[in-house]
Parts: structure tokens; sequence; C-alpha cells
């Protein structure tokens, strides 16, 4: 008797490869039971290994197959990625590092161009006095030199009260 | 870390790593083992076999490295260099003839026997049952015999079997039904003798 689609169904489930056959089939159970038991009977057979020899043998000739320069262990792909983010980070840190050690180096000076003084000339001509600052340091200069005009030293008791405005201290001899 | 068969494979050609091959070919040692025992029924062949295996896949893997690591089944790849190793082998010892699907329909010897008393077989030990069962296997047809070890040994699936056998689905299904009914019977037939013969 040929075999049924219930014994295909059955197999398949028995295997993994298929969903639950109806057992309620006539005759279905008893299928199920049978097979079943062969199947676990295959399933305890020793499993078959093969000899070390040939195992040395194969792996000798896959060591010999390979390329004298490709002898390297593999660098696995999650491995090579946290490598590539340490280099990263490590760069990083480093070009970091020498931006601050180098704004600490120059912070207490100025820079050159700052501490350059602006020379300007001795005598500017009027109509070069066009910039604001430059008429005012004309100015300042101007003010400065007349400041400096003192008249000539005279003693004050020679000033008079009315005109002085103020206290004169008392000299030995005066009398208030 | 439970490494892919095609991690393993690109390990080992792209950058050597023999480690990864020792992985590879311990992972899948006793399904192709297995396989090649059942087919040819010597260890000592099955081991030559086996090796010539490994040697022939060694050498395709580094002439041919794009063909089969983009299919991510390198374990289909090697049972097909293994059943051709074995069928090269079968062949050579006339021990190989290949079945018409239409002799499926026929009624094998075994077939006809009476399948009465399935309970004689819970009476013997399990390891004994395990040995009769081997032998039971021997005896099957050659392709039938070709399912269940690929089946069971090398645990492919009947999708897989079609493919590596060049056939349908239906037809590696029929032959593994086929086979199992026939292996129930002759376990059956072979425990009734063995009970008439057994010395009391």
């Amino acid at each position: 008797m040929p075999p049924t689609d219930t014994e295909r169904d059955i197999l398949l489930y028995l295997y993994g490869e298929g969903p639950k056959p109806d057992l309620y089939a006539p005759g279905a159970r008893d299928a199920y039971e049978d097979l079943a038991d062969l199947k676990d009977l295959l399933d305890e057979r020793p499993a078959s290994q093969p000899s070390q020899a040939a195992l040395t043998s194969i792996f000798e000739a896959a060591e010999a197959a390979t390329p004298a320069l490709q002898h390297r262990p593999a660098v696995p792909p999650a491995r090579r990625l946290r490598l590539a983010r340490r280099v990263g980070l490590a760069a990083a840190l480093a070009v970091c590092g020498g931006v601050g050690y180098w704004l600490a180096a120059s912070g207490g000076e100025e820079p050159a161009y700052v501490a350059q003084e602006e020379v300007l000339p001795a005598e500017l001509p009027a109509w070069d006095a066009g910039d604001d600052l430059r008429a005012m340091h004309l100015r300042a200069a101007e003010l400065q030199g007349g400041m400096m005009d003192w008249e000539e030293a005279v003693p004050l008791e020679s000033i008079p009260l009315d005109e002085a405005g103020g206290e004169v201290p008392l000299q030995a001899g005066m009398e208030w | 870390m439970h490494a892919s068969d095609a991690t393993l494979v690109t390990a080992y050609l792209e950058h050597g790593d023999q480690a990864a091959f020792r992985t590879l070919v311990e992972r899948h040692q006793e399904r192709i083992h297995g396989y090649l025992l059942g087919m040819v029924r010597e260890p000592a062949v099955a081991d030559d076999l086996f090796q010539e295996t490994f040697l022939r896949a060694i050498r395709a893997m580094h002439a041919q490295r794009g063909s089969y690591a983009h299919q991510g089944r390198w374990l289909q790849w090697v049972m097909r260099i293994a059943r051709n190793a074995a069928l090269d082998h079968l062949r050579r010892q006339k021990r190989w003839r290949t079945v018409e699907s239409a002799d499926e329909d026929r009624e094998p010897v075994w077939e006809r026997l009476p399948d009465t008393e399935p309970d004689a077989v819970t009476h013997i030990d399990r390891k004994q049952q395990i040995e009769l069962l081997n032998r039971c296997i021997n005896r099957l047809p050659p392709e039938q015999r070709e399912v269940v070890l690929l089946r069971q040994e090398a645990e492919l699936t009947f999708r897989e079997i079609a493919e590596l056998t060049d056939c349908s689905i239906n037809t590696a299904l029929g032959r593994m039904r086929y086979a199992v009914n026939n292996l129930r019977k002759m376990m059956v037939v072979a425990k009734k003798n063995d009970a008439e013969y057994a010395p009391y």
C-alpha cells in the first residue's frame, strides 16, 4: 500500500518542516505513533566521527592552500569598528589638548599686532586730519602743549589776598 | 558568539584564519561523515571520501571565492561535493543504481510482507534496535537510503534535499515516506526472524 498524504504531513511535522497534522483522521493516530517511534530510533543513532588522521590532513591542506602573506588572524568587523572609534577618539583628544595648550601659552601676551603702537607722523598736514581719531589726537597734543606754557613763577606773598581769594599762611612776625 | 558559516569562510579566505576553517569543519564533520558512512558503509572508505571532499572544497574555495560565499549555504555546497565523491566511488564499485521515479511505485519485496505484530519491536533491547535499524537502512534502495541519510545525518531540509538530488520536493518526500515505511516493515520481519531463530 503506498504512503498516504497523512504520512507525508506527519513526516513534515516530525522534522519540524510543517504544521501539526490532523490526527483525528482515520488511522492518523496510529501512523503518527509508528513514525514517531521510528524517528526516535533514528535520532538515537550515534553520531559518526571522522578519524583524527583525516582531520589533521585536511587542516594541513587548508593551511598550505592559504597564501603566505595572509597568515594573520582576522579582525572581526565589530572589533574593527571599535578600533576605529578608539583611534578617532584619541585623535580628537589630541587636537583638543593641542588647542588648549596653545591658548594657555599665548593668553598672557598681547597679540603682536596690538602691541605695536600706531606711529603717527610728527606733523600732519591740516588737510590730512579728516580722521576723527587723528583729529582727537592732534587736539590733545595741542592742549597738552598749551598747558605746559606756564607764566614765570612769582612768590606767593606777592599775590594780593583779594585776588587769590584764599588764606595766606602766617609768616613769622605777622599778626592778625 | 556563534559566527555564521559565511563569516568563517570569509575569515579563512580573506585573512587566512585557520581557526575559522577548523571551526567550520568541526561544526559539520558529523553530518558529512555520517552521510558518507551511510552511503558507502565502510568506515575507512568514508574517511577517505571525507578527506577527499574537503580537499576538493579547499581547492574550490580558493579558486572561485565568490561562487558560494554569497549564497550563505556552505554546508549544502560541501554536501554536493561529498555526494559527488560518494557517487563516484559507488559507481566505480558498481554499487549505485539509479532508480527511476516510476520504480518507486512498484512494490518492493518487503512491501508484500505482512505488517503484523509491530509491538514485537519493543521486546528487544534499544541498542539492538539501533543496530537492527542500521542494518535495515543499509538494505534500503539507494535513493531511499540517500534521502534518509541526507535528512537524518546531514540535517538538510526536504527542499534542500530536492535541490541537491535534482528532483522535486514531492519526490524527495515520497522517497522518505517509502523509506520509513519500508524500515518499519523490515524491522518487524527481521525481529520476527530473530525471534524464530533465537535460542531458548
